[in-house]
Formats: structure tokens, sequence, C-alpha cells
């Protein structure tokens, strides 16, 4: 036996460890961009991406498809990214917290000095196009109940079924707020995802929805938009939002953005939206052709891959392997940082409690809440410490490995063979050798099947980091929850499951080589 | 319960010289109460005499276990002293003595992960090459230990525990506490756990071991055992314990002749 064990356990860590560091090592200093996960986000960023690259030269880092308002600024204001498009009525009404009030210029005036003031953050010119909170409901109840503003709504809205985003649901500029002003309320109110409300409202199941200004499906489905005759929502300017230090460092960042200034429309926008939103276009895409009919940048040279639907899954994936490829390796190496970082934390944590047999209880029980937390919300949780991205999902991954490993570690050590520890103290190991040569190589197998059960987990839960920006299976997943495309869903959710599984077996083998013969 | 014919009673060495010496291992109103309050042990004294072979019998729960612990510091009694050749157990280093005191227990406590060869190099490996035990030496050693328990180390020394019967697995375990070649010996129910006929089988042969061990070489064993005969059969002198207190230490002879005690009594006429 000689210890094999331990070595194993060690080499494996080990690599694990170099797959983490090498996965977090960052290129120099480049501009992130940020976006929050739905397409005119993604689409924005993107169009500010490639304008930076083009014009200044820059390295630019995409964090797309972070979850929502408030992890992209929280995200920026601790550094995590330099810029993302942004929203003045969202600024004013979700970040400040203030009231709506004013007009357009009025709303900008006010976000741009408070968030000046308070945290250094630039609202640069805005884009041209604003992209408010509307309520719409289906052409023929319009025309039936006679319904043109959201007073209208009021008096038949008992009777109907809304469908909102969740954003949208508890925002005070979003469903709460109306209320108040309105007086509305609902038989029912159901939360889901953008793409998924246009499908209830299309089958009869929801009646009510938000919708955006330039949302691309209000071009395909029959809805109407009420007018907001109270006039509630406020402006909701798109701009993009940048670090003070970020531009100070690179005064060129602004320069290349102002290219954007005023030129992009409802209408326009609606358009590209609808390419993202329907035709399953990539924002890549979508953002250089809009880039090039503003003559910002040069023709893509290259005919962007055909997507229509008609292909089979196969082909589909098949399509997309370079991509499936590159988001496999960033799952692995997120998910082998936290349990490698795990293993090193919670083994020896349970080789040291079996010699602290009242503590260990106590140990186990508070390292087995963090199983009870939500992933999500234990994501949530990092971001104001580490900001978006890899770190704060690899210390929440580290978080969640740590529980099976540490309960098998201990219950291994702990349970080892009693008359076999007996009888080697007794004839004079010391407490470590018992522990080293005795307890360990006993438990190893044990061991091994908690590093498994973190492994899976891990892997598992890995695919919410998308939602912080890390990347990995999630991000298909993710993206393809916003288009309610169930393909994309798919060829994230099916390589994260196959990698799971695979994890699994190679770790079986594992426990395997570490079983001590002549054992079991 | 066994019964005992008085002729295999072990006639005692009244023809041995008187031992001078310090006692071999020494308890002096020893005690050991537990944290949780129960009395193991009560002010208990015995010596025994370097070359002897002590029997401890009782009931569990009687202490005979706890005072064998004592011996080789696996308990620290909460009162009174344990001396080793004369000298406070509390001033020898635990591990030290614990390597240079055999220890058998019920079942052999083999390392399941370790081979046979291994498990008898057990204590040759704690001590080390610096000592005199390199590789070939210990290999040796174990050749012979294994041999005088009747396990040839070629068709034996390469197997692990599990492949072993219950009877071959204690073999091991006394050539594993034999192979430091100890002055004291402690023996746990080294017989117990396994079926009758392994049982009497081994204590024959491996009894008729001892014997050679202690009359040729010295050594002084401590067996705990719940079984008077076996205690009759392989001991000098028998100690009754119950209740965590010593009620009586004699020879067989001694306590057939006079039991001194309603309890002793008692289990002799059960045991004898």
């Amino acid at each position: 036996m000689k210890g094999r064990a331990s070595i194993l356990l060690s080499l494996g860590v080990l690599a694990l460890g170099l797959v983490c560091a090498a996965a977090t090592a960052h290129a120099q200093d480049p501009i992130v961009v940020g976006s929050k996960n739905f397409e005119e986000s993604r689409l924005l960023a993107e169009m500010f991406a490639q304008l930076i690259e083009e014009r200044t030269g820059l390295p630019v880092e995409r964090r797309l498809n972070l979850a929502g308002t408030q992890v992209c600024f929280e995200a920026l204001r601790t550094g995590a990214i330099d810029l993302y498009p942004e929203y003045t009525g969202t600024g004013l009404a979700s970040i400040l917290g203030e009231a709506p009030s004013g007009d357009a210029a009025a709303t900008l005036a006010r976000v741009r000095r408070v968030f000046l003031e308070r945290w250094d953050l630039h609202w640069l010119a805005p884009l041209g196009f604003e992209n408010a909170y509307e309520l719409a409901v289906p052409r023929e109840l319009a025309h039936r109940e006679g319904l043109a503003t959201i007073s209208d709504l009021v008096r038949v809205a008992p009777h109907l079924d809304a469908a909102f985003g969740y954003e949208f649901a508890e925002r005070p500029d979003g469903l709460p707020g109306l209320r108040q002003t309105y007086g509305l309320s609902f038989a029912s109110v159901r939360r889901m995802q953008q793409a998924l409300k246009y499908r209830a409202a299309a089958a009869g199941e929801a009646q009510v929805l938000d919708v955006y200004t330039t949302d691309g499906r209000l071009l395909t489905y029959d809805l109407v938009v009420l007018d907001d005759d109270r006039s509630f929502f406020p402006p909701y300017a798109a701009a993009p939002l940048v670090r003070g230090a970020t531009l100070a460092r690179h005064p060129q960042v602004a320069a290349a953005l102002s290219l954007l200034a005023g030129a992009l429309d409802e209408e326009g926008m609606r358009r590209l939206n609808l390419r993202l939103q329907e035709a399953g276009e990539e924002p890549a895409a979508v953002a250089r052709d809009a880039l090039a009919e503003l003559g910002l940048v040069g023709r893509a040279t290259e005919i962007a891959p055909e997507t229509g639907k008609k292909e089979s899954f196969a082909g589909y994936l098949w399509g997309r392997r370079a991509r499936i490829g590159r988001h496999t390796l960033e799952h692995l190496a997120l998910s082998g940082a936290g349990l490698a970082l795990g293993a090193l934390l919670a083994i020896p944590l349970g080789l040291a409690l079996e010699r602290r047999r009242r503590l260990a209880e106590l140990v186990i029980r508070t390292v087995g809440v963090t199983q009870t937390v939500p992933s999500l919300a234990l994501l949530a949780f990092m971001i104001p410490l580490l900001g978006v991205g890899r770190a704060p999902a690899i210390a929440a991954l580290w978080i969640y490995s740590l529980f099976p490993m540490l309960r098998n570690t201990y219950t291994g050590v702990a349970n080892a063979d009693a008359r076999a520890v007996e009888s080697a103290t007794a004839l004079g190991m010391t407490p470590l050798q018992v522990l080293a040569k005795v307890r360990l190589p006993l438990a190893a197998p044990v061991i091994m099947a908690g590093v498994r059960t973190s492994a899976v987990l891990t892997v598992g839960t890995a695919t919410l980091a998308a939602f912080i920006g890390a990347g990995g299976l999630g991000d298909p997943i993710v993206t393809g929850l916003q288009l309610a495309d169930t393909r994309m869903i798919l060829s994230g959710a099916v390589p994260a499951a196959l990698l799971a599984i695979g994890v699994d077996l190679a770790l079986a083998g594992v426990e395997r080589l570490v079983a001590p013969r002549g054992v079991g | 319960m066994i019964l005992i014919p008085f002729s295999m009673v072990r006639p005692t060495s009244s023809t041995r010289t008187r031992d001078t010496r310090d006692p071999a291992l020494e308890a002096r109103g020893v005690s050991m109460r537990f944290p949780d309050g129960t009395d193991a042990l009560v002010s208990v004294d015995l010596a025994i005499r370097p070359g002897e072979t002590v029997a401890l019998v009782g009931e569990s729960g009687s202490g005979k276990t706890t005072l064998l612990r004592t011996f080789n510091r696996m308990v620290e009694p909460t009162g009174g002293e344990i001396r080793i050749r004369g000298r406070p157990a509390v001033e020898l280093d635990p591990i030290e003595l614990r390597r240079h005191t055999g220890y058998v227990q019920q079942e052999g406590g083999l390392l399941p992960h370790w081979t046979v060869a291994r498990n008898v190099e057990l204590v040759l490996r704690l001590l080390g090459a610096g000592v005199g035990w390199p590789a070939e030496r210990r290999r040796e050693r174990a050749r012979e230990m294994l041999e005088l328990v009747g396990l040839p180390l070629e068709r034996y020394g390469g197997r692990y525990p599990a492949e072993l019967s219950g009877g071959q697995r204690q073999r091991v375990a006394f050539a594993r506490a034999l192979a430091a070649d100890p002055e004291v010996i402690l023996l746990d129910e080294p017989f117990g756990a396994l079926d009758a006929l392994t049982r009497l089988e081994l204590e024959r042969e491996l009894g008729a071991l001892f014997r050679d061990w202690e009359e040729r070489l010295g050594k002084t064993l401590v067996l705990v055992t719940h079984d008077l005969g076996e205690a009759f059969r392989l001991a000098d002198r028998v100690a009754v314990m119950r209740a965590g207190r010593l009620l009586r230490v004699g020879t067989p002879e001694e306590l057939s002749e006079e039991p001194g005690d309603e309890y002793v009594a008692a289990l002799l006429e059960v045991g004898a």
C-alpha cells in the first residue's frame, strides 16, 4: 500500500489546482464589457466591444449574460467589468431607488450627476433610442374591450391573467409602482422568461404582458401596446455606463463609444433584436452588421453560419462544436478549480477533526448548512466580495464542494477498523502514524466516494456560473432560456450531463485504484 | 465452560528460584474512574514477577482488560501508580514502552490492508533500520516468527488477513507480538472469538510455545480471559477480579484449595 492512496489523492488535487490556475490567469488588462441576460443588452455590449476593438486596438473581454441589473451594476461598481449598456430609467428607479419623474433629459441629468458623485460612474451620450417598459395585450382583446390606455385596462384586469418578467415583477418602476399608480390588480400574475411570455400570450394563457419598446417580437406577435396615460414609466434612454477609472486610463474608449451617440432608433433596434430573438443569430454577427450599416466598421468578411431551424439536432451540435468545446473546457476548469480547492480544505480538515471528535459534529453540521443555500443565491453573495466572472464562481463552487468531502473524510477515518487501530496504537504507532498508515489508507475509498459526490455536484452547479459571467456550459443554457430555444439549452445541458457522468466514471476508477488491497 | 481435569492444571514452578529483582509489572493502589463516573478499577495492588504468567480472570466489566491496558499506558489510571521494572510508568515514553511490549487482542487486530509478513514486521518497521532492523533482517525475523506459529512465510507471507481463517489470523497476531522480542507480552482474550475446537488447538500449541518462551527466555505474560479453565491451564498465578477490585491472587492450587472468597468459590464451582 505504502501511502499510495495519499500520493494519488495529492497528485489529483495538484493537477486540478494547475487547471484552475491556468484557467484564472488573466490576459494583460483588457477592457471588460458586461451585459445583462437579455438580447438587446448582449447586442449593445457586443457593439461596444467590437467598436472598442476596431477603433482603439485595446484587448476586450466580454462578460455577457450577467443575471440582471443588480449583478451588472455591482460588477461595474466593484471593477469586475469596465462598462455595460444601461437605461437611464433603470438607473433612476432600480439603482437609485428614486421615484420616476421628469422627462428624458431630466432623468439623464439626474442619473449622470448622482452616479458621478457616488461612484465615479459615467453615463456617456445616449444611443438615440428608448427602451421603455410597456404593457401589451392581444389585439383581439383590445378591440373587444376597447383598450387603448393602461387606465382602460384597470376595469377588466381582475378577469385577466398576466405574465411578467422576473425583474419587472419586482422593480419599483415595474409592477409594484404600476399597481400603486393605476390601482391595477389581475386575476393571476405569473413570472416567466421574456420569450415564454410571448408564447403564453399566443397560446391564450396570458392576456397582459410587460414588453420592451424595442422588443423585436412586437413585430411578429399580434399585440397592442397600451398608452401609459399617467406617465408612470420613466424614460429609458440606452447609454453606455462606464467606470471613471477606465475613462481616465483609456480616454479613447469614450471617443470610440461616442460614435454611437444618437445613432440608433427604436424601429432599427426592433429589427436587430428580432434577428436575435426569432432567427437565433449570434449577437456578434448582428452587432457587426449593425456597425457596418452605420459605417463604423467594415463588413464582416465571413458569412455568418446558417442557423436555420430545420437542420437536425446533431447537425446543430456539430455546427457549434468549437463553441461547445470551449464551454466544456471552461466548465471543467471552473468545476476542477472549485473541487481542488475544496479538497485542499475538506480532506485535511476531516483528518484533523478525527482527533477532535467533539468539535467534529459541530464543524460538519456548520459546513452542511452551505448545502442548504440555493446555488444561485450563493453565487449572488459572492459578487460584492469578488465581483463577477470566474473568481466568485470558483469561490461558490469551492464552498459547495466542501461538505461531501469533509463528511466522508471524517466518517472514513473515524470509523476505520477499530481493532486494527487499537492494535496499531498498542504496538507503538504514534497518533500520526495511525492516521497516515492505518486510518487514511483504510478510509481512502470512502474519501474518494466523497470526492466523487462533490465532483458531480460541482459539475452540475457550475452550469449556474454563467449567471455571473463565468462562462461554461451554463452559457448556452442561460441564453437558450432567454430565447426559449430548446436546442440551445440542450447544447449546454447535454454536454454538462455527459461531463458529470464522465467525471463520475473517471473518479470511480481512481476510487478502485486507491482502495487498499485485502479490504472489501 | 470447559471442564478441567486436575491433571491438566500445570505444575507450578515452585522449584524456580524466588526472584528478588523488581517486579516486571506492578500496580500500586491503581484506580480508574472514567469521566462518566464509573469506576473501572478500585485500588488494585498486583506485582507480577519477571518470567511469570499471570491470568486476570473475571466477567465482563470486572476491570481485567482495563488493568491490562494500564501496563502499556493505553489507559492512564486516575489514582495510584503503575511501575514497570521498578520505574513509574509515567516516566516512560508511552510510544517506546508499547514498542517493547507485546500485545495480542481478540480477533488479532491485524491491519487488513497489510500482508501477513508486513503485519508481523509492524513493530520492527516502527523501530526502524536505525536500531538494527534493515529490510532483510526484518523479513528473516518474520520468517522465523511465522515458522514458530506454524505458518510458513512462503505460503502465507503474501496473503492478506481476510484470506486467512480466524485461527490463522490469531497465529499471525502472536507472531507479530513476539517479533521484536519484548520482555512483557500482554494478551487480551487471545483465544476469544474462535470456535471451540480451534480455540483448544491454538491454546495447546501456543500455550506450549509460551511456556517455552517463559521458561527459556524469561518472558513475562499477562493474560486476560473470562475462561477460568484457560487461566488454570496457562498461568502460574490467577488473579480474580470483580467490579474493579482484585479479589484474590494465587496459584491454581491455592485457589482450588482455599478460595478465600465466596465469589471465587462460586466461580471455581462453575468452572471446575
